[in-house]
């Protein structure tokens, strides 16, 4: 009869003296049960957040500034450029919602503009690919070559071919000063993938001079994606900034908008460590607003569940070793003559510990069974309503207007997305911690067994 | 056949400031088939002995041979898994296991035998028939119960059983069938038995009586075959 007969007969046999260190166990590693599911569901729940919201930085200026008609000024390049040059950031992208007019008015069809810094244009269009022609060279993209990549309808409805030259422009009509640009771009790629996307925003929130130009003709607007070296961007900036100083107060938000450039990070690690380098170092009115701080603002009573959970994960693993340690202590008391027996036998010290081991693993896996569908379904009760009181106390600032603001979730998202759920990463870190801990507090017990000496034991 | 040579053995215990001298050099010879009684008064030094020739302890001075062996090179843990069987006074019998598992742990430490229809072998072996021998020891009358304890003192099959007390807890009766097994064992299987007692009915029987003298602490050796 080996020790692990030896274990498992000791744990059979004597059910009733192992029903404390079983209780004990069970009642401790629910607790820890609790806290981990809560600590999972919570680091789920930012992790998602920060999914959602992405880890974008955006340059824009303040709000305050633009009200006071600061609006004319823009970034510079240069210093914009020290920005990007950080190697944090993964991407930079100037020209959301960008619209620019093609070359048949009578058509009048809009091109959402990707000025981009990044060759792989899957980074903006998922699951696209280039058909004909190439993306951009790492030179064309810092020189801002006048180059393009467009999409395959785009390229259909106009019949465009790569290495044709294809004259992009923009043309305000306004009731007074009426301004127009064009830009001579030669397509260097075509894309399939990119989704055309039909908008009728003239007739809705987009109320401006311009609406009162395009909507004589048209109302819904197909936006045809393409792609163009950055700095083109950063040069139409110039002129559109002078024409939205006019239209301060009109529609601010929508013109601002076209102008922040959004950086795409490498880590949460980058953010941080952009903020420390240029937090404050943007020329005025611009400032950085950072998605951590979003994602802090909305999970922040999260983080605060987090570390409750935490501290009373820790707690309760110290505990536990504490307690389980005296009971296995108290249970071998009882049994030192049996363990007499074993060293007058010559049976070896690892095996002695071995079957002790054992026998504490039998009683703590049963407990521990117990203990994860306790703890998850202590978890799901105690941690939703106390998430749903405290975002309900907890105030979100939006203070910004900002591309990042308007991806951040509402307190019921939040909600929603916490879950506590017995997965299966759930169970493999609860069976670790907990096996952990029990296996611990046979260290005490253990050395104990250890300095028994079988003589003053048995004679 | 020399089996243990026990050779200017010293043995002393602390006593307050002083030290008290149990063993004074002592020097004895077990032999295989042969059945020792080892008796002296209380305090003597009879159990210390026991548990030197044992491997349960070391001696301060001397050594003790076993085939020739110190058995301090052999490892005090190897030896006693090996090569002694023990018996206790109160059986120490593993209290929530049958007579057949006691026996089993034994076997499974010593590793010479595994098989339960050796160790049903053995137990029958010694007068435990099988009901008896599934039985939990609790339910077993003392008699029974130190006749599993010999068994399992028998299942790593030693040179040498060694016994404190075996007959102490017993009456009369079993008292003779316990001091029969021994002599058994010491002429039937070849064994050197070591009888550690109180009892001059037990020494009776035995074919060396040891007499330990509490003051000088050494052995007077009676022939008594």
């Amino acid at each position: 009869m080996n020790s692990l007969k030896r274990a498992w007969l000791s744990v059979i046999r004597k059910p009733g003296k192992n029903f404390l260190l079983f209780f004990i166990v069970t009642l401790l590693t629910t607790l820890m049960a609790a806290s981990l599911a809560i600590r999972i569901a919570s680091n789920n729940v930012t992790a998602e957040m920060q999914n959602r919201i992405g880890l974008q930085v955006s340059i824009a200026p303040e709000r305050t500034e633009l009200a006071y008609g600061m609006v004319g000024q823009h970034i510079p390049y240069s210093e914009l450029k020290k920005v990007v040059s950080y190697k944090g950031v993964k991407s930079f992208n100037y020209g959301i919602s960008y619209t620019f007019q093609m070359y048949k008015p009578e058509q009048r069809h809009m091109v959402l503009v990707e000025g981009t810094q990044n060759p792989d244009i899957t980074h903006y269009w998922p699951n696209s690919k280039v058909i004909a022609g190439r993306t951009f060279t790492e030179k064309e993209l810092a020189e801002g070559a006048y180059v393009m990549v467009v999409s395959k309808q785009m390229a259909d409805l106009y019949n465009v071919e790569v290495g044709d030259n294809f004259p992009l422009g923009r043309k305000y009509s306004m009731y007074f000063d009426p301004f127009e640009e064009w830009f001579d771009m030669e397509v260097i790629g075509i894309v399939d993938g990119p989704e055309v996307t039909r908008s009728n925003l003239f007739e809705g929130e987009f109320i401006d001079y311009m609406t009162y130009y395009f909507s004589e003709t048209q109302r819904d607007w197909d936006r045809f994606p393409i792609a163009i070296a950055p700095n083109i961007v950063i040069d139409t900036q110039i002129i559109n900034t002078k024409l939205n100083y006019r239209l301060v107060g009109i529609n601010l938000r929508q013109n601002v908008r076209m102008r922040i450039p959004i950086l795409e990070m490498e880590s949460f690690e980058a953010v941080t460590e952009m903020r420390k380098l240029y937090g404050k170092k943007l020329p005025m009115p611009f400032k950085f607003n950072f998605a951590d701080d979003q994602i802090l603002a909305v999970l922040g009573p999260i983080g605060t569940l987090n570390m409750i959970a935490e501290a009373v994960m820790v707690f309760t693993m110290i505990i536990a070793v504490f307690v389980c340690s005296l009971i296995i202590l108290l249970y071998l008391k009882e049994r030192r003559h049996e363990i007499g027996i074993y060293f007058a036998l010559g049976e070896k010290k690892r095996n002695i510990v071995l079957q002790v081991v054992m026998e504490v693993w039998i009683v703590s896996v049963l407990a521990m069974t117990l203990s994860v569908f306790a703890g998850t379904w202590i978890a799901k009760g105690f941690s939703s309503e106390l998430i749903r009181l405290q975002l309900l106390m907890a105030e979100v600032q939006k203070g910004k207007d900002d591309i990042i603001n308007d991806n951040i979730p509402s307190k019921e998202e939040v909600v929603q997305a916490y879950t506590v759920k017995m997965s299966n990463e759930y169970i493999l870190l609860f069976t670790g911690l907990a096996m952990f801990t029990v296996t611990a507090s046979t260290i005490v017990p253990i050395v104990n067994i250890l300095k028994l000496k079988p003589k003053e034991i048995l004679l | 056949m020399k089996l243990l040579d026990i050779k200017d053995v010293f043995f002393t215990y602390p006593d307050g400031d002083s030290v008290r001298t149990i063993l004074d050099h002592v020097n004895v010879t077990f032999e295989k088939g042969h059945f020792y009684a080892i008796v002296g008064s209380s305090g003597s030094g009879k159990t210390t002995f026991l548990t030197l020739i044992a491997g349960l302890d070391s001696a301060k001075e001397g050594s003790i041979l076993f085939k020739d062996k110190d058995i301090a090179e052999i490892g005090l843990w190897e030896y006693r898994r090996n090569h002694v069987g023990m018996v206790f006074q109160s059986y120490n019998l593993i209290p929530y296991m049958t007579g057949l598992e006691n026996v089993l742990v034994a076997m499974g430490i010593s590793g010479k035998l595994h098989k339960k229809r050796e160790a049903y072998e053995l137990l029958e072996s010694i007068g435990i028939a099988k009901s008896k021998a599934d039985r939990n020891v609790r339910r077993l009358s003392g008699g029974e119960q130190q006749r599993i304890a010999i068994a399992r003192a028998m299942a790593n099959q030693p040179d040498i059983i060694v016994a404190d007390e075996p007959t102490g807890n017993l009456d009369g009766e079993t008292e003779d069938t316990i001091i029969g097994l021994f002599k058994q064992l010491a002429q039937d299987k070849d064994k050197c038995v070591i009888v550690v007692t109180h009892s001059e009915k037990v020494a009776k029987h035995a074919d060396y009586i040891l007499r330990l003298h509490a003051t000088k602490g050494t052995f007077v050796i009676e022939d008594n075959r």
